[in-house]
């Protein structure tokens, strides 16, 4: 079993509140049989110890209340499954033994408060196939110590998070970059601090879902990654999917589930809507409708051959955005169309 | 507290009853902080948003049903589609799996009962934690666990209207000229908004008659001092529902009770949960979360907001048409208006003595038949509270016919007064009804709804089209449109008469439609002398 040194932090104060920490243990073990020890041990020692660490190298003082706070919070996860050596999410493990030791400031000022979102937000984006746990946490922690307090750090992480590929939290991602401090706009938009646009400038570029921040794209159209898949094969859909337009979102749907299309420069992403799509009168109908025809899309002028386009059997455009289906895939297709600027 | 055990200090997280979801859903990135840990650790002030109080309510009984009470029973049970059933033995006992959210009456009434702030009666065996789910129902209140269990009332035999409401102080009494004069020591119960009354049916007769004015009237009175009670829920234990405590209940008594909860048995199933309990040696009543505590404001804003509730008036239709079922008492006068179990009541007369006089109608499907009294209109006002409690509880803004369904027989458990000898309990499976009135009185008013629904009341009902015809006032209603509406009612008379047998729900529709005629024939009367 792992072990910690007796004069270690963690075990310091672990042994100040020996009989609190082992009611709660018990506690957790009453209601979870299947809790192991061991396994709690190896993550305190792994995971939670060098965090209590990193706070008593700042204050040695702060060390007790920070390990009290990790300790209840580490309990759950190994507890749930979530961490510890047999856990769902190995990104946790990683959160509690390389990320949290890197922000011992902010650690100190809301322990129980940073590590429970954190750990939320890995396993949230874990559950993400469009975006990557380990390059979020990577972002977050260098811009760490930009951070004036938890709340701006979490902030920055909601950022991030639709930079790096959640395309349905961009509305609010956006409305959260309006208000964020000045110094944290252009690091949460992966900028160079040399950047000379100012914060209404960058929303100003934003507004169009397809603009790029990081230079000028080609008008035209743009095949998009696919998203969507086989249930069998880690994807979503049963069976071939349709797509539809209702209300300016695009849903994608088989014969068992509904999920709403979201796409922008930065990554696509399908939600999870229901068992059925929403209630309508009717599909959407567009003034400047993108066609696609014997594997050839169009609008105005502009038209492109589309890769692995034959036998269309749906089609849903919102605004530039078109999600294509055919009968061969159980994935959706997504085209972007640019104008001349 | 010695011990400190946070898996029961655990408050279910909100919501309890979570709706489907709306037509476009939002995706907002505050999603990504939020997860599965306990959100305790997670919530800070700024972010944290009032909690509606029916939430709150459900957060209160998750937390009992699921850590302080061990009650495996869901006998409210809510189906949102048809729930799949299971039959057993030789006489098919049918067990249902409830499709939609269920409650545990034992947990949800005396719950309601906190909110609605009425009386409930905890009726069981000893030992099944009768005393503790009152208690429980005092601490959401907000009062000090210390301060509570002082102020439980335990019948005894010997226990006296002083020990109950105070003794006058002996100094004042000696000095006293006038018994205006006399200072009274009034019990520190009376001014409390949880009263809990423990055995009651073990209070001497005198001492339940001074019981009886506090709980009917809110006030005690000692020496022609008078001490006014604030509202409050109250909660009494009885280990038997017949009245076979030490002392019977007077009448008066037993009639204020609003609401009647059983505790059930222990499921044997459970008892690794009791070993828990012991081993962590902690008692429910000493853990109850600070998040699910009430205060006089919220619980005065719960009434409130519980009375706003609205009632559909199709349902509304289809609780009178029950209700009307049992006050009918065709052998009981010669006059309509005295036909009724309440005149043989009060005239002496046993019912059995005019029981053999024919009617005509159907001794199986009259329901009337199955009771020795009707609903009074306490009944029917308590009836109607705890509804919409129910409704409201489960979130709605508006009853549903479940919400009637299954809150009927918990209130008019002890308010209909059943007669066994009815037929009815003679046919093929009812006999069980005799002793199970829960689902007697539930069994009551689902044959009331199919008999509503054979008449086709919702959609033909010339009473309720004549009273709301006749509720928009008679203000400018020239003489021959009201000689036409009196005809029409004539006329539904007289078709009435040529061929149906009296049934309760007629009992009431005549003596209502006698009453509109008798309106237009004085307005008649006053338009006549005008001109």
């Amino acid at each position: 079993m792992a072990h910690l040194n007796p004069d270690h932090p963690l075990a310091r104060a672990l042994e100040a509140r020996r009989v609190r920490f082992n009611e709660m243990f018990v506690s957790a073990r009453l209601e979870r049989r299947s809790l192991d020890p061991a396994d709690f041990m190896a993550f305190l020692v792994e995971g939670v110890a060098p965090a209590v660490e990193a706070v008593a190298e700042f204050d040695a003082d702060a060390a007790p209340r920070v390990a009290e706070a990790l300790y209840p919070v580490a309990l759950e996860l190994v507890s749930r499954g979530l961490a510890g050596p047999n856990a769902r999410y190995p990104s946790v493990n990683t959160l509690f033994s390389h990320v949290l030791p890197r922000l011992g400031r902010l650690l100190m000022e809301r322990p129980a408060r940073l590590a429970t979102s954190l750990a939320h937000a890995t396993i949230n984006l874990d559950n993400l196939p469009a975006v990557d746990t380990h390059r979020w946490l990577d972002a977050l922690t260098r811009l760490a110590p930009r951070a004036r307090d938890v709340k701006s750090l979490l902030d920055v992480g909601k950022v991030l998070a639709w930079q790096l590929g959640a395309a349905h939290w961009r509305e609010s991602a956006l409305a959260i970059l309006a208000s964020l401090p000045e110094e944290l706009i252009l690091p949460s938009l992966r900028l160079s601090d040399s950047d000379p646009r100012s914060r209404a400038e960058l929303l100003d570029v934003l507004s169009d879902p397809w603009a790029d921040l990081h230079g000028d794209s080609d008008p035209g159209f743009e095949q998009r990654p696919w998203v969507g898949g086989f249930l069998g094969f880690g994807g979503v859909f049963s069976t071939p999917p349709n797509v539809m337009a209702i209300g300016g979102v695009i849903y994608a749907f088989d014969s068992t589930s509904c999920y709403a299309v979201f796409a922008d420069a930065y990554g696509s992403a399908l939600l999870l809507f229901g068992h059925e799509l929403p209630d309508a009168d009717s599909e959407d109908v567009l003034a400047d409708p993108i066609t696609v025809k014997s594997g050839v899309v169009r609008r105005g002028g502009d038209s492109a051959r589309l890769v692995g386009a034959a036998q269309v059997t749906s089609t849903a455009q919102s605004g530039d955005t078109l999600a294509l289906t055919v009968a061969q895939s159980h994935s959706v297709m997504i085209i972007v169309h640019r104008g001349e600027s | 507290m010695s011990q400190p055990i946070d898996k029961m200090r655990h408050v279910p997280e909100a919501p309890t009853r979570p709706r489907p979801a709306a037509a476009v859903r939002r995706f907002d990135v505050a999603e990504l902080y939020r997860g599965p840990l306990d959100s305790a650790n997670v919530a800070e002030p700024e972010d944290a948003a009032p909690v509606a109080l029916d939430e709150k309510l459900r957060q209160a009984y998750y937390w009992i049903s699921n850590q302080a009470i061990i009650s495996p029973f869901y006998d409210i049970e809510y189906n949102d589609q048809p729930p799949k059933k299971f039959t057993f033995g030789d006489h098919k006992v049918e067990v249902a799996l409830p499709s939609d959210q269920s409650y545990s009456s034992y947990v949800l009434l005396p719950l309601l009962n906190l909110a609605v702030r009425r009386r409930c009666l905890i009726v069981g065996g000893p030992g099944r934690g009768k005393t503790v789910i009152a208690t429980l129902m005092g601490i959401l209140a907000g009062y000090p666990l210390k301060e509570l269990r002082r102020s439980i009332q335990h019948g005894q035999p010997q226990m006296t209207v002083a020990d109950l409401l105070g003794n006058p102080l002996p100094s004042s009494l000696v000095n006293a000229e006038s018994m205006d004069e006399v200072v009274i020591a009034w019990r520190r119960w009376l001014g409390m908004r949880v009263k809990i009354i423990d055995e009651y049916n073990r209070i001497p007769t005198r001492t339940q008659s001074a019981l009886l004015t506090v709980m009917a009237d809110n006030y005690a009175e000692i020496y022609d001092q008078v001490f006014e009670c604030p509202e409050a829920a109250w909660y009494l234990t009885a280990n038997d529902d017949a009245g076979g405590g030490t002392y019977q209940v007077i009448e008066a008594l037993s009639d204020r009770i609003d609401v009647v909860v059983k505790a059930l048995h222990f499921n044997t199933r459970f008892l690794g949960d009791l070993l828990v309990r012991i081993e962590q040696g902690v008692k429910p009543e000493e853990i109850v979360p600070d998040q699910i505590v009430f205060t006089q404001e919220e619980l005065d804003r719960i009434e409130l907001e519980i009375r706003a509730v609205r009632l559909p008036h199709d349902l509304r239709r289809r609780l009178e048409f029950f209700a009307a079922q049992f006050e009918f008492y065709e052998p009981g006068a010669r006059q309509l208006e005295y036909m009724t179990k309440d005149t043989v009541k009060v005239s002496g007369v046993e019912f059995h003595s005019l029981d053999g006089a024919q009617t005509g109608t159907d001794g199986v499907a009259d329901l009337g038949r199955q009771t020795r009294n009707g609903m009074s209109v306490r009944a029917l006002m308590t009836a109607l509270i705890y509804i919409k409690a129910m409704a409201y509880f489960r979130g709605a803004d508006e009853v549903t016919f479940d919400d009637v369904r299954q809150i009927l027989p918990f209130v008019l458990h002890d308010k209909l007064s059943q007669n066994p000898d009815a037929p009815a309990f003679d046919q093929a499976g009812m006999g069980a009804l005799r002793a199970d009135h829960v689902s007697w009185i539930r069994h009551l008013f689902d044959q009331a709804c199919r008999e509503f629904d054979r008449l086709d009341l919702d959609n033909d009902d010339p009473v309720a089209r004549l009273t709301e015809e006749f509720e928009r006032g008679l203000d400018g209603v020239p003489e021959d449109e009201v000689r036409g509406r009196m005809a029409e009612i004539e006329r539904t008379l007289r078709t009435w008469s040529a061929g149906r047998k009296l049934y309760g729900h007629m009992f009431d529709d005549i003596l209502k439609l006698k009453y509109l005629h008798q309106r237009y024939t004085n307005y008649l009367r006053w338009l006549q002398w005008r001109t």
